[in-house]
């Protein structure tokens, strides 16, 4: 099992290996800027655990903890 | 000779395309919707050195993959529409991102002009973006503007209506893909060379190989048979992230020649705020805090006192019509359908102006500085056990204070399905206005205990709200599977010009419905409660009482059969309020009916149980005129309308026998 942008620790950045979903949900998070090579940190988990806030480009996302599964880490 | 040109204005969300739209155009525009569906379509027309501009604002979005419809509308309405130049907002401080919208643009082959915003918060950020070697790489022209201070905008104007070169595509388009993929398009395009399309060949050729069947479909189909080997699925997903990739790379590029950075990098004031706004503990009691300020500003400080003043206001316009039309002589029917009907039920709802402007006020606020977003953050993981995103809180919370708003203010939730629930669901959370109602009839038969009767129905209508939402999400509104990934965008000041041409807007289009849906309701309202088929009767002969007669019995299980019930019931639809001052006339009180009156009237008619189960009742059937109307609104369909009136009598009615028989067993 490889590790995904689930199992980041908060506070820590990895670099985007593959997004393993279904067309549909891998463009979308491809759209959003989370491709291949870019680099990746978990800045913080909601107060009720999920969903995270995660930063890459200069810019904020919050995702949920079970999509971030579909995100693969180098 | 005019010259008349389109310009179709794109962007990302959340960047300030109402501001520029609102800047270019003065509020002189038109609001509609794309043809068959609920987003909303602004347009208008203006003219700036001799040149008519019709400008068009589609829907922002990330990008044009089509997947979501906010990305099929912008761009079928670039490529059907053909617009002669699109206008290309995008955020200084967040370019990259920004720009891979612009890339597909380029892609469609239309002149654009792009306006790089923000440059405020760019200069802030000690971001210095080289302009002209922007343009230069690209091939569009980039003027810098700041759209909340209206800078720039005139340059903007000149750039738009300054005419394009026919075909910028093949000249100044940068971007080149990966080898496989571009021979595939070379193939393609000499198979496509022979039929003529207002789109580029090459945006075609790509989209077929992603296999983007909406594109697919406007080629004919002996076209589409001899192109089946460039259409595989395993093809298309390769090919896809091969594209984005390399846009995404191109990009990274890019910003980095553009941009230098003036100032060491320091922690943005977005991080250290969100350090409290988001915390662990502190994020959610804040929440409740600012929702409690909201509630205190809209109902205690400004909203029901100018709600008070509004109300004597109407009183004397009416009383001032009332005695120029008796002046004219008019006859007493037609008076008392103008004072009693038309103006009554119309200024009753307008009572609630305040308190919407004061919720819109509010809610725009907390939009334009980035809280909101915050508080779907925080918000999520509750509200996805009932099948929504964090998005929907708010409106939920703003049903407490009045539907109306709370149903308007659903527009902020993006995904359809979502919003429709959300607007469905509203009028469970139970409203400021049923609050009198509840008290009354509580001390009338729960003295000493009206504060845990009122407090078991507004528990009832979150949990009944709740299990519509469950049952709405499985059924309706089955959920797309897209994962819910939302920006948090950067903290910053709202202009307080934006936050009144928004809360004008929406404040207007509460007007236009005041005047349209709400008085039409009214009227009939009116009528069958003062005439019967004879001509004009008491209140205890009319059509409405034969009405109540009627479906009285329908409420003989529920151990309130009568038809005054029923009758206050229907009268209640105006406004849940008048259930109460409806009671009084039914139940021959007259208008001077003390409280006590009132109680020893009702004691005839219902017995504790029964008192209950009528609150329940009021507490879940048909939402009051103002609510329909914004359910119309918002939903674009009377079907709706419809939907909304009826699952709430069978819901009410449903859970009232169910109370009725538990209740019935415990006695």
């Amino acid at each position: 099992m490889s590790k995904t942008l689930c199992d980041l620790q908060v506070g820590s950045t990895g670099i985007i290996n593959a997004i393993n979903a279904p067309l549909p949900i891998k463009q979308r998070f491809m759209d959003m800027g989370l491709v291949k090579g870019t680099s990746v940190s978990v800045e913080k988990l909601a107060p009720l655990g999920n969903p995270i806030q995660i930063s890459l480009k200069g810019y904020s996302l919050c995702v949920r903890k079970e999509d971030a599964k579909y995100i693969l880490i180098a | 000779m005019n010259r008349q040109i389109t310009v179709a204005l794109a962007g990302n969300p959340n960047i300030g395309k109402t501001t520029l739209f609102n800047a270019l155009t003065g509020l002189r525009y038109t609001v509609g919707n794309w043809a068959g569906v609920t987003v909303e379509k602004k347009e208008a027309s203006f003219t700036y050195k001799g040149t008519a501009i019709n400008l068009v604002d589609l829907p922002g979005t990330y990008s044009l993959s089509a997947f979501s419809l906010d990305e099929s509308i912008a761009r079928n309405y670039i490529v059907t529409e053909n617009p002669d130049v699109i206008l290309n907002l995008v955020d200084a401080s967040n370019l990259e991102r920004n720009l891979y919208l612009t890339l597909q643009l380029l892609e469609l082959g239309k002149p654009v002009v792009m306006a790089l915003n923000m440059m405020d918060m760019a200069a802030e950020k000690g971001l210095i973006i080289d302009i002209p070697k922007l343009s230069s790489l690209l091939g569009v022209t980039v003027v810098p503007i700041v759209a909340s201070k209206k800078k720039g905008i005139n340059d903007l104007l000149d750039a738009l209506i300054k005419p394009k070169s026919a075909d910028p595509f093949s000249a100044a388009y940068p971007l080149r893909y990966a080898y496989h993929v571009e021979y595939q398009i070379q193939q393609i395009e000499s198979v496509l060379k022979n039929v003529s399309f207002n789109i580029p060949p090459r945006w075609l050729a790509l989209k077929i190989l992603e296999g983007d069947l909406e594109v697919i479909n406007l080629i004919p189909i002996k076209l589409q048979e001899q192109l089946e080997t460039y259409m595989l699925n395993v093809i298309s997903e390769d090919i896809r992230q091969a594209v984005t990739d390399k846009r995404y790379e191109y990009l990274s590029h890019l910003t980095q020649k553009v941009t230098t950075f003036s100032l060491p990098y320091i922690p943005s004031a977005t991080a250290k705020i969100d350090k409290v706004v988001t915390n662990k503990w502190l994020g959610l009691p804040l929440f409740a805090l600012v929702m409690f300020t909201i509630f205190y500003f809209t109902f205690n400080l400004v909203g029901n006192p100018l709600a008070r003043v509004f109300d004597l206001g109407f009183s004397y316009i009416t009383a001032l019509i009332k005695n120029f039309l008796v002046a004219l002589g008019i006859s007493s029917w037609l008076l008392a359908l103008i004072t009693d009907g038309i103006l009554n039920g119309v200024f009753g709802v307008l009572t609630f102006l305040p308190n919407i402007a004061c919720l819109f006020i509010a809610l725009t606020f907390l939009e334009d500085t980035g809280y909101m977003a915050r508080v779907a953050f925080i918000m999520d993981e509750l509200m996805k056990k009932i099948g929504l995103n964090g998005k929907s809180i708010i409106p939920m919370l703003l049903g407490f204070g009045c539907n109306v708003p709370a149903i308007m203010g659903t527009r902020t939730i993006e995904n359809e399905k979502d919003r429709f629930t959300s607007i469905l669901i509203n009028p469970f959370f139970s409203c400021s206005a049923r609050l009198p109602v509840f008290t009354l009839i509580a001390s009338a038969f729960f003295p000493g205990k009206e504060a845990i009767v009122i407090f078991t129905l507004y528990f009832l209508g979150i949990f009944i709200g709740i299990l519509a939402a469950f049952i709405l999400k499985k059924t309706l509104f089955k959920s797309d599977g897209m994962p819910f990934i939302m920006e948090l965008p950067a903290y910053h000041m709202p202009s307080l010009k934006h936050i009144a041409d928004q809360v004008w807007e929406k404040i207007q289009g509460f007007l236009i419905k005041a005047g349209t849906i709400i008085f039409t309701a009214s009227v009939i309202l009116w009528f069958i409660l003062n005439y019967n088929l004879s001509g004009p009767s008491e209140m205890t002969d009319s059509l409405g009482a034969l009405l109540g007669r009627l479906i009285a019995p329908l409420f003989a299980p529920l151990g309130f059969g009568n038809w005054q019930a029923a009758l206050s019931l229907i009268a209640g639809i105006v406004g849940k309020e008048i259930v109460v001052s409806n009671m009084a006339i039914v139940y021959g009180l007259g208008s001077e009916s003390s409280f006590l009156s009132f109680q020893s009237a009702l004691s005839g008619a219902f017995t504790p149980l029964s008192a209950f189960v009528f609150l329940v009742f009021i507490l879940l059937y048909v939402p009051c005129i103002g609510t329909l109307g914004a359910i119309k609104r918002e939903t674009n369909s009377y079907r709706w309308v419809i939907f909304s009136a009826l699952y709430q009598v069978a819901i009410a009615w449903a859970v009232c026998f169910i109370i009725t028989l538990i209740g019935g067993l415990m006695i």
